[in-house]
């Protein structure tokens, strides 16, 4: 095979790979973030009745 | 799993499968050209990129339309502009990086200052500019009009580009598909391959854009969340000192 031809679909190959990757992370990361703040306003909450 | 969740899953496992394909046949299948010789294997993956750079513009110019027309202004528009423009960031220095390596040996240089080449540069240019105005900080409206401004104002190269083999004198040959008289160039298991590359790194695209849109929707939200949380905070601890 012509190493021009293998460097280009080595290239775009590793490049798809890191962008899906890096917006998977990305996601999830913020998924969870999210989630952790809907579940903590509650509480909080209810502390601002409380008071 | 929600419906909307099992679709995007299934529009990221397709062009998974569909990218897998083209790269079999590109690679393993297609015979090699009888100028071009193996060469010509890069055909399978160069001008899929460029489409899909122009589609992704195309896309964030339309949103970036709706946003600053006032009826239909959502935040939804000005988010899909940004996933859009960032996954054509992704695809147009794909399309530098491919052209690139395919150039140097068909034409004995990496890089060329020819006119095609350096509209696609300031294309590149112009977007990464408009990501990085996305990051100044200011109001959300604020940010939404003057991007959606920015995005129609380098939207204006894209027909450059595409027309630049034909104004100018250029090394970069005519389009094989997307040509005026849509006469297609590539016959056979090529001209099939060709089309299913199409088809794929579309579907990469709008996984991408599907991803990233919702990822900035949930940031959105999460920034939101903050500034009520952060108020909330401050009022108890008012109420607190009373």
């Amino acid at each position: 095979m012509n190493p021009y031809v293998e460097a280009g679909y080595t290239a775009v190959t590793c490049s798809l790979g890191a962008y899906a990757i890096f917006l998977g992370v990305r996601s999830r990361q913020v998924k969870l973030r999210l989630a952790q703040l809907r579940a903590n306003q509650v509480p909080h909450s209810g502390l601002v009745e409380d008071a | 799993m929600s419906t909307n969740a099992k679709l995007k899953r299934g529009v990221g496992v397709a062009a998974l499968v569909t990218i897998a394909l083209t790269f079999w046949l590109g690679l393993v299948v297609t015979p090699p050209a009888e100028v071009m010789g193996n060469l010509v294997r890069m055909l399978y993956i160069h001008p899929p990129m460029a489409w899909i750079a122009y589609l992704a513009y195309g896309i964030t110019t339309a949103a970036s339309l709706l946003y600053l027309w006032k009826r239909t202004r959502r935040r939804e528009w000005d988010l899909i502009a940004a996933a859009s423009a960032e996954a054509g960031v992704f695809f147009t220095g794909l399309t530098i990086l491919t052209g690139s390596i395919w150039g140097r040996p068909a034409w004995g240089v990496w890089w060329t200052w020819d006119a095609l080449l350096t509209a696609t540069a300031v294309l590149f240019l112009l977007y990464l500019g408009y990501l990085a105005l996305r990051q100044v900080p200011m109001s959300e409206t604020k940010r939404g009009v003057r991007s959606a401004i920015a995005a129609l104002v380098a939207f204006i190269d894209v027909p450059i580009v595409h027309e630049s083999v034909y104004w100018w004198k250029t090394l970069h040959q005519t389009p094989s598909v997307l040509n005026p008289s849509m006469n297609v160039e590539v016959h056979g298991s090529m001209a099939w391959t060709l089309l299913l590359g199409f088809v794929a790194f579309t579907l990469a695209y709008v996984w991408m854009v599907w991803t990233r849109f919702e990822t900035s929707r949930r940031q959105a939200q999460l920034a939101d969340l903050e500034v009520e949380n952060a108020i909330r905070e401050r009022l108890s601890a008012e109420e607190v000192r009373i």
